[in-house]
This record gives structure tokens, sequence and C-alpha cells, in this order.
């Protein structure tokens, strides 16, 4: 009984569902409108979200070349191995400078080659060599005046007892060949151009250790400062022309703020007062 | 005899080859998503698709919004058209998958009108057959709205609209047994339902 039920009740549905008029015409203008606005808004969006996209991406690809970035990003990408590739290759930044260098004319401040280096240091105490070390951190260092930067030790530097020279140059000679990892190597050649420059006070030493750190690490944490202070140590060695070629990069802001006064005041003080 | 046999492909076969070209074609410039051949398609297929619907939902609306959903989400279904099945049986696989909201929307419809007593009655020659019927359709779509959506698609695609089980497994996207134990348990429950319905 229930079973003709059922199947009466199907019949009956069927008929229903068949005797039922469509709105096809009206269905698919509908469903045309739909496809023609989806489309229109992903248009849209693609015009949007790419101009959007290119210029992030523009921007922290500049960013990231000027080292404009939060240092996070740099000991993250640093950590995660990230741009080892461009660590592997020599530092090119900074050329190793010729044996013998021409001092130029117009050098008041600095001394020549010949001259004893406590000469030589004489232009970088009075405009910028301060006698506290560096910041650890370039960019969050921040300056008070030309000649006296307000800037924290480095922890890594205060954290260390001071070594001989002779450690430093052994350091400076084989950073590749220790078996540690990458970043305590590179850690270990900033440890020692610091102890050669700021404590020792030996400015071939230092420059030795400034080489080798940027060598292993050119694009590392510490790589504007070790650049800073090569052109130091080059003004102390009497290398004048060497050193400001190297403070006009900071000079001129291609570390972005770091060191961009003090690098002026220095490059102020070597040339002497223009006529 | 033999020779006939032989030849007899060479004659019969070239339609069917050249009608399953075109559709692959035809599903080509769908996954492009172009606007001619979704309207090619719907003409084409809208009879179809909308009975499924109508009879699936029970509502004129509902089948409506159903067929305009079927048609709207076709480019991107079309992605996943491997030629498996024939165009027509992959629209209705498509509209089982879209339906969820639409029985939903249709049984709170039908719900609503009967509360307020408001349901058309329809104007025919017959009218005693003919509201008999369209009472029996009515308590049918009733028990129907009780039935969890894959046993009642199972029942509309092989009761309603006569298809096998091998064809109903296919649209359902499932083994052939499971769309009979579907079909089994809709049947059973259904038929519980309109006994109670008659005993009120």
């Amino acid at each position: 009984m229930n079973d003709d039920v059922l199947r009466a009740a199907t019949r009956a549905l069927r008929e229903e569902a068949d005797a039922s008029m469509g709105r096809q015409d009206e269905t698919r203008a509908r469903v045309l409108a739909t496809l023609k606005a989806r489309r229109a808004r992903k248009l849209t969006a693609i015009r949007v979200m790419v101009p959007l996209a290119a210029v992030l991406v523009g921007s922290v690809a500049w960013a990231e070349a000027t080292h404009r970035l939060p240092d996070v990003w740099y000991e993250l990408k640093h950590d995660l191995g990230f741009g080892r590739d461009a660590e592997e290759a020599p530092a090119e930044v900074m050329p190793n400078p010729p044996a013998a260098v021409p001092v130029a004319k117009n050098v008041k401040g600095a001394a020549p080659a010949d001259v004893p280096a406590e000469k030589a240091e004489a232009p970088a105490e009075k405009a910028a060599e301060p006698e506290v070390p560096p910041p650890s951190e370039p960019q969050v260092a921040s300056v008070d005046t030309v000649g006296t930067p307000m800037v924290a030790a480095p922890r890594i530097a205060a954290a260390e007892p001071p070594k001989p020279s002779e450690k430093a140059a052994e350091a400076a000679e084989a950073p590749a060949a220790a078996p540690a990892p990458r970043v305590d190597t590179d850690d270990a050649l900033y440890r020692a151009a610091h102890q050669a420059h700021f404590v020792t006070r030996d400015p071939a030493a230092a420059l030795a250790g400034w080489d080798a750190y940027l060598r292993a690490a050119p694009r590392g944490r510490f790589a504007p400062e070790a650049h800073y202070n090569r052109a130091l140590c080059l003004v102390r060695l009497g290398r004048t022309a060497e050193a400001e070629r190297t403070l006009e990069l900071f000079a001129s802001g291609s570390f972005g703020g770091y060191r961009k006064a003090e690098a002026k005041a220095l490059l102020d003080a070597m040339r002497g007062p223009t006529p | 005899m033999r020779a006939l046999d032989l030849l007899a492909p060479l004659f019969f076969s070239r339609p069917t080859a050249s009608a399953a070209r075109a559709e692959e074609e035809l599903v080509e410039r769908l996954r492009r998503g172009e606007s001619s051949a979704i309207a090619e398609v719907y003409d084409e297929h809208y009879a179809t698709v909308r009975a499924f619907a109508r009879r699936l939902t029970g509502d004129d609306a509902a089948a409506e919004d159903l067929v305009h959903d079927v048609f709207v989400s076709l480019p991107s279904a079309a992605q996943r058209f491997r030629g498996e099945s024939s165009l027509k049986t992959f629209l209705v696989s498509i509209a089982v998958n879209h339906a969820r909201h639409h029985l939903r929307s249709a049984a709170r419809r039908r719900a609503a009108l009967e509360r307020l007593g408001r349901e058309p009655l329809p104007d025919a020659p017959n009218p005693e057959r003919d509201v008999s019927r369209a009472a029996l359709a009515r308590a049918l779509d009733r028990a129907l709205d009780q039935l969890p959506v894959p046993q009642r698609v199972a029942f509309v695609l092989c009761e309603v609209e006569d298809r096998s089980a091998r064809e109903a497994a296919e649209i359902m996207g499932v083994p052939e047994a499971t769309a009979r134990t579907r079909l089994f348990h809709a049947k059973q429950k259904l038929r519980a339902l309109l006994e109670e319905e008659e005993s009120q």
C-alpha cells in the first residue's frame, strides 16, 4: 500500500515539476551578468594589486640594498642562511689598497705615509674618532654632535676580555679554516678586529682584521661599522686617498645615516678649509 | 555480412568522434571562461539542469537559483572535467554539489507558505485531479525535506528522474553500492513519513 502511495507521489512530483515553467531567458541574462561582473571584479583586482605588489617589492629591494630595513631583518636573513652565496664571494665592496698609495696634496690634516702613526691619527681624533668603541648595531646608533657620537659599547666587545694582537692576526689569517659555524667565525673575526682596533690600538693589525671580517661577511651585521673602522685605520696608517674613498661613501649616504656626519667632519678635517 | 561488420565502425563512429571532439573544444573554451561557450552550454542543457533542480528542490525560485549557480560556477568546475562522463551528467553533478543551500531555502519557503496557508493552487481544466496531484507532490516534498541531502539526491535521481544506480553514483561521485544504500534508506523513510501524514 505504501509502495503505491510512494509511487503515486513520485509520479505526481515529476508531473508537477514538468508542468512548472522555467524562466530560461531571465536566468540566462542573470548568469551572463554575474559572469561579467565577476570578470570585471577580477580585472579591477589585478589592476590594483599588481602595481601595489610592484611598489612593495621595489621598496623592500631598495631598502634592503641601502640597509634601511630594521636590523632584525638582516639578523633573521643571516640566521636563516639567505644571502650566504653572496657572503661566500670575496668582498668587492672595498678592494684591497695598493701597496704604495700616493698621498693627496690637498690633505692637510692627514699625515703622509712616512709620518708616524700617532701624527696621522690627529684629524681622526679631532673630528670623529671616538675613544669609546663603535656601536654594535649601526642602525640604532644616534649621533649627538659631530665629534661625540652617542653610542653604546658593543655587547660583544664588552663581554670579551682583552686579547693580544697576535691572536687577532691569527684569526684574520685563517677565517675559513675553522670548523665552527659561519656565524661564530664571523663573530670571532669581528672580535679580533675590534680588539686590535680599540684595545691594542694596532692600526695595521686592525686593518687586516677588518679586511678579514669583510671578506668573510661582506653583508654581515657589522659590515658598515667594519668599513668605517677600516677607513679610520687607513687614516692612521697614512693611506688617506683610500680612506677618503671609503669615507666619501659614508658622507654621501650610501650606508644611510650611519656615520654620515662623522665621515663628513673627518673628510673636512682631512682636506682642510676650502678656499 | 562480415565485411559490413568491419566497415560499420568507419561509418558510425565518425559522428561520435567528431561530437566528442566538439565537446572537448567546448570544454576547453569553458575553462578559458568564454562567455559564448557558457551561453552555448546553457542553451543546450538548461532544460535538463532546470528539470533536475526543480525535482530536487520542489520550488521554482530555488530551481532557477540553482541553475544560475551551476552555470556561473561552470568555468571553474570545467577545470576538473576529465571527459569521463557527458557534459550533461557533469552539469547535474555540479547541481548536486550546489544543492544544499538551495534545498534549505526551498524547505524554509515551503514551511513559511504552509504556516501562512498561502499554498498556490493550480488552475487547470481538471481541478480535482490536479489538486490531488499537487497535494501528493507537496506531501512528498515535505517528506523529502526531512531526509538528509545525499538520500534525497539519490531518491530524486533514481526514482523521479529514472536514472540507473550507476549513473546516480557517477553524478554523486560515490560507489554504486553507496548510491543503492542511500536509495534504500530514502525510500524506507519516505514510506514511513507518507504513512504518518496519511494517518493524520
